[in-house]
């Protein structure tokens, strides 16, 4: 369910005088309500989505993944020892409410962020500012202590906030009144109404200071599931929602419906638990990489448009290095490194180590049908190279109540979603969502490394090198990026969606009668 | 009367604390960690899980929490729920008028049909007719609710497009009626025919019993008309039952409304539940019991009394 934060700058400088709106209202149904519209005090994707149609950033991450000036006039002036950075904001940026945003707002929210009672779950790297400096209306400076690239990926996705609201109330009025429900922004759209379990109503703000939006409005409808918001598109209540994969098939037989894939940044791979006696070794690890038929895996589990993951980093970034390749399916050496790494073949098959049975247990969560499928299709796979797998399905909770989060656990079969951003902790020495406790101080130094500098060319050096130590050290065995879908009603025009993406700048679609 | 009233009232506080306790014990055993729900790996500050416990309260021991919660409840308070971050009660305040339109449709939906189906399933007994209501009762009390609405919305909303297949309005700047009955049919058809069927069973029973009274001999023999006799003899005696029913109907269409909301998208009070369970919102999930117990209370409290006013006979005291 994650809208892209794409926002789209009209290409010139001067405010465009384009007619707004006149593209219909699309409604999109969604299957979770927002929990804080308020950008300080968000902290979930449903809410992330709305507040990216209310509000803009001073800068945003392009499909690329590169920086691109929206509040800033351009993007901002960082010194060379990376410990200043000069922001210029454009001018005549009004607040839906018709006040003109200036530094003063600026410099309001960050100390709002900042602030240790505010304990926003947004301060994100901005806590490596130690001093905010005023230079006129439009223009200020950030002192760092220290160089942190990682704080431009935070502008990208930091929201101003108005000062002139937000000063009279207290933290509480801020994070639980009517603000964090229908907060005023400054982005395309305005929020008119906010109804818990029913619908969010955005309409087209025509002072935005940039190219206008297509759309009239947006409206999401909030149901309770993923297949009642489904229900909703096939009888044209809404115009989209995201389509889970079991009902892909049925949605394309729909003559009225078209149905968008793309691969999304949600992965899934075998999570080894470096400290399990079968897994310290990476070529046990590679081993099990080198036994998986993934083209076959895509063709019979995942379909659509998912694509076979050479690491936990996409393909469509500046940062990712397209050299490194997805293991290819080969027995022979499968075999080979257990030979190499000392476990030889049993009497029944199965390889035996100093007396251990190489016999494990494959975890995974209920209710994800690929990954049921999955953990089948890796019990015949891996007994071919005499490693016997017993599938482990468990309720969600239980899971991880009693198996990952206490480290009883050899494999787990899982997944999580890969950051737009050249510094992915799941590698992290002593990072939480590190289950399998993986450790490898030159991967902590390189993501170091990335932090430190602001040149892009170093942060890609560093970047590549990282996701060669991840292919050839296989903390994880990376199987697909899995298939994101949308439903859309042919009713709406220039729907576009992009790998890794999803839907792409929906505010200049439109919707006919 | 008074008495009795006072009486009910105090022996419900007890039975309240001890739900309260039951409850908690069972949503604290099950697995899952609220917690979780909010590691985002892609969050910008990755929220330290204690500090989250601590704000929430969950540091504590078991018992101190439900202590601290019970003491809360005392003053008025359900707490805050973790996932919407705003007071329990706000949010049930919002759901709870929906759940009972809902509700109160489902109640006249079902005595409207079953009153005058029992009525005349007793009075034709052993007919085709009576048999026929019959195999349809049974089998309204049998179908399961969800796959009753999940038919139900195939049929009338994707193959014959009648009515919209969730929510609660299309028009929301103002009541339109129209609008409001169109997504309102659905879920009480659903709703009502589980109790619909039973209250058939019920009315057939009760007229069964009345009918074979010798005051409904001594009305055929002065010859009155068999419709007066059927009708005001009769019937008034047997809807004697039917009213102690009622008010049972209360507490079992709001907690049947569960599932049926969640299903059809009704921002009510079992949906609210639902979503809760799944995000292990304690705060929520122990005062939308809190709220359920007092209504299966109140309910039952109502419909006593509402014997007695009905019937002379009944003295509560």
């Amino acid at each position: 369910m994650k809208r892209t934060m794409a926002f789209v700058l009209a290409g010139l400088a001067t405010a465009t005088m384009a007619f707004a709106g006149g593209g219909g209202t699309l409604r999109i149904a969604v299957d979770r309500n927002p929990r804080n519209l308020n950008p300080i005090f968000a902290d979930d994707s449903a809410s992330y989505n709305i507040i990216s149609y209310i509000f803009d950033p001073l800068i945003r991450m392009n499909e690329k993944g590169e920086f691109e000036p929206v509040l800033a006039a351009a993007l901002p002036v960082i010194s060379p020892d990376g410990k200043t950075i000069l922001f210029k904001l454009r001018k005549g940026i009004l607040w839906h409410d018709g006040v003109e945003l200036t530094t003063d707002d600026v410099v309001f929210s960050m100390n709002l962020l900042q602030k240790k009672e505010t304990n926003s779950p947004n301060l994100g790297y901005l806590d490596a500012v130690t001093k905010i400096e005023i230079i006129d209306r439009y223009s200020f400076k950030l002192h760092l202590e220290n160089a942190d690239s990682q704080i431009l990926r935070d502008f990208a996705y930091e929201w101003i906030v108005p000062k002139h609201i937000l000063a009279k109330m207290t933290r509480d009025e801020m994070e639980k009144g009517d603000y964090s429900r229908t907060p005023i922004g400054n982005g395309r759209f305005k929020i008119t109404e906010n109804r818990a379990n029913e619908r969010i109503a955005l309409v087209n703000n025509a002072k935005y200071f940039g190219k206008p939006a297509k759309l009239d409005g947006i409206v999401e409808l909030i149901t309770p599931a993923s297949a009642t918001a489904l229900l909703k598109v096939e009888t044209g209540e809404a115009d989209m929602a995201f389509c889970n994969p079991q009902d892909r098939e049925r949605m394309k037989g729909n003559p009225s419906l078209v149905v968008h894939e793309y691969p999304s940044t949600a992965f899934d791979c075998l999570q080894y638990n470096i400290k399990s006696p079968f897994f310290g070794d990476k070529r046990v690890r590679q081993s099990i990489s080198h036994a998986i038929n993934i083209p076959a895996v895509i063709q019979g589990i995942y379909k659509g448009g998912s694509v076979a993951a050479a690491t936990s980093y996409t393909s469509n970034f500046w940062f990712s290095n397209t050299k490194v390749k997805p293991y290819r399916y080969d027995l022979a050496l499968s075999k080979r490194l257990l030979d190499e790494a000392g476990w030889l073949t049993g009497p029944d098959g199965i390889r035996v180590k100093e007396g251990k049975r190489f016999e494990i247990d494959f975890l995974t969560n209920q209710g994800d049908a690929a990954r049921e499928k999955l953990v089948v299709y890796l019990q015949s796979a891996l007994k071919a190279v005499g490693i016997a797998v017993n599938p482990k399905i468990l309720e969600w909770n239980t899971l991880f109540d009693n198996f990952i989060d206490t480290g009883k656990f050899d494999v787990y079969v899982g997944g999580y979603s890969s950051a737009r951003y050249p510094v992915q902790t799941y590698y992290k020495t002593g990072a939480y969502l590190n289950a399998g406790k993986y450790s490898n101080p030159r991967l902590d130094d390189l993501m170091k490394t990335i932090r430190g500098v602001f040149d892009q060319g170093k942060q890609r050096e560093a970047c590549f090198e990282i996701q060669q130590i991840l292919s050839d050290e296989q903390p994880f065995t990376y199987i697909v990026f899995k298939t994101g879908a949308w439903v859309v009603s042919k009713k709406v025009k220039d729907a576009r969606f992009l790998p890794y993406m999803g839907p792409l700048e929906q505010e200049f679609w439109s919707v006919s009668k | 009367m008074l008495r009795f009233i006072l009486r009910r009232v105090l022996n419900a506080i007890p039975l309240l604390f001890i739900v309260t306790i039951i409850t908690y014990i069972i949503i604290n055993c099950a697995p899952g960690d609220p917690v979780r729900m909010f590691i985002n790996p892609e969050a910008k500050t990755q929220i330290d899980p204690m500090l989250l416990k601590a704000q929430w309260g969950l540091d504590k021991p078991f018992l101190v929490r439900y202590l601290i919660w019970l003491g809360n409840l005392l003053r008025g308070d359900l707490g805050v729920s973790f996932f919407h971050g705003r007071p329990v009660t706000a949010i049930l305040a919002e759901a709870l008028p929906n759940t009972i339109v809902l509700s109160l449709a489902a109640m006249i939906f079902s005595t409207v049909i079953a009153i005058p189906i029992g009525i005349y399933s007793a009075v034709k007994r052993n007919s085709i007719w009576d048999y026929i209501f019959s195999s349809f009762s049974f089998m309204g009390v049998s179908i399961p609710g969800f796959w009753f609405a999940l038919m139900l919305i195939l049929l009338f909303s994707l193959k014959l497009g009648w009515l919209p297949t969730s929510g609660m309005r299309v028009v929301y700047d103002h009541v339109d009626l129209w609008d409001r009955l169109r997504h309102l049919i659905l879920p009480t058809i659903v709703l009502g025919t589980g109790s619909m069927a039973s209250d058939m069973r019920y009315m057939r029973n009760a007229m069964l019993n009345v009918i074979n009274q010798d005051f409904i001999r001594t009305a055929r023999a002065k010859g009155a008309s068999e419709s007066r006799v059927i009708l005001k003899h009769a019937l008034r005696n047997a809807l004697l039952p039917m009213a102690t029913l009622v008010g049972f109907m209360i507490p079992a269409l709001i907690s049947g409304a569960a599932i049926i909301e969640a299903i059809f998208a009704w921002p009510g009070l079992g949906r609210v539940l639902v979503e809760a369970n799944f995000t292990r919102d304690y705060p929520i999930i122990m005062g939308e019991l809190v709220v359920y117990s007092l209504l299966v209370i109140v309910g039952s409290l109502a419909s006593d009394i509402l014997y007695a006013l009905v019937d002379p006979r009944i003295r509560l005291d």
